[in-house]
């Protein structure tokens, strides 16, 4: 109400304290309510006719707290070495590097693994072979094409025009 | 460009955070009891709200280092609490269909005379948190910092990171949205407000 009262008479003086607070109190009276302003204003009043007690801080919450800061200093940081993601990296390339080093070009040891396991696998597809083969005029070749749809040709031929 | 001047506020952060139990007791004694009710009004429970304040001071404690005092450190430590109050309060409400006002509460209110005012005290608490349970979480919110927790206008701005007309705005329809809840809820919308005046917001 006081801004209202300020901005209608249109006062470049500061609206006095006592007369500020004066206007308030009128202001305060039920039914005359000052619309919200983004103008930073009084305080609000109390909305409830009470005050509502603040608690205490609890003797066990207090000593928990106090634990709390005490232990964090206790348990302390982790080293640098370990927080930072340089260092991090920096192992890893080392690791990289010794471990190429020590067990030669991870690439070829790539090759030779993946061949390896597939000399494992056919042979295993051999002895399966020859274990479940039904009659020895037809042997199930492992190359054999899988079964085509009806209308993919069995055999490509070619079209002549 | 001249490195900002230390504030009180970052000394004691700074020095809190370099594992002083002094400044780490300081940063207790001053806002303990103020983040402790918080807690307590979002919690509902003192079990909780301890377990609340707990995480909230461990978060603080954990955070002291980034903090660079552009702002004060109570309104820093109260913007800290907020996601942790705000989490705790939705999972809370999720939770229990029925308002709850701690009897702790209750018992802390200023012992009157009369018995049948006191009783009218309690009674109409009971019914602002009951209100606020069914009002929506930023009306309630602004209603719990400002009448229940005694936040001056200018902190709960801070603590909501909205400007402070947006508080003063936010807080005018809070309370006539509650006022309207208690007057329904006891079944006379006019005969309410001698007892809970909206006043001149």
């Amino acid at each position: 109400m006081a801004e209202h009262i300020e901005r209608a008479a249109e006062i470049r003086l500061p609206l006095p304290e006592r007369l500020r607070s004066e206007l308030r109190a009128i202001g305060g009276v039920r039914g005359t309510a000052v619309a919200p302003t983004n103008e930073p204003g009084p305080e609000l009043p109390a909305f409830l006719p009470f005050v509502v007690p603040a608690l205490a801080l609890p003797d066990r919450l207090h000593r928990r707290l106090v634990d709390l800061g005490h232990a964090e200093r206790k348990r302390g940081r982790l080293p640098v070495w370990l927080r930072s993601p340089r260092y991090a990296i920096a192992a890893s390339y080392l690791l990289t590097i010794l471990s190429a080093a020590l067990f030669g070009n991870p690439v070829d040891l790539g090759r030779r693994a993946s061949a390896a396991i597939a000399r494992e696998l056919h042979q295993a597809l051999g002895r399966t072979t020859v274990e479940s083969r039904p009659s020895p005029q037809r042997p199930l070749s492992l190359t054999r094409p899988l079964s085509r749809g009806p209308h993919e040709p069995s055999s490509p031929r070619r079209r002549v025009r | 460009m001249p490195a900002p001047i230390p504030t009180p506020d970052l000394l004691l952060a700074r020095r809190a955070a370099a594992g002083q139990p002094a400044a780490w007791d300081e940063i207790i004694s001053r806002y303990g009891q103020k983040l402790w009710n918080l807690a307590f009004h979002f919690a509902g429970t003192a079990a909780e709200a301890e377990d609340l304040t707990q995480e909230i001071f461990l978060r603080l404690h954990q955070s002291l280092g980034r903090y660079r005092g552009e702002s004060p450190l109570a309104a820093w430590a109260l913007k800290l609490s907020r996601n942790l109050c705000i989490d705790h309060y939705r999972r809370s409400r999720r939770e229990r269909r029925s308002t709850v006002v701690s009897d702790e509460v209750l018992r802390q209110l200023p012992a009157a005379d009369d018995p049948q005012a006191e009783a009218q005290a309690r009674q109409q608490l009971r019914a602002v948190y009951g209100a606020l349970e069914e009002m929506t979480e930023d009306m309630a919110e602004v209603v719990l910092l400002c009448d229940l927790q005694g936040f001056r206008l200018e902190e709960a701005a801070v603590y909501l990171e909205v400007p402070l007309g947006t508080v003063k705005s936010r807080l005018h329809r809070a309370r006539l949205d509650l006022m309207e809840r208690l007057a329904a809820s006891t079944g006379a919308r006019r005969t309410a407000e001698p007892a809970l005046a909206v006043g001149s917001c």
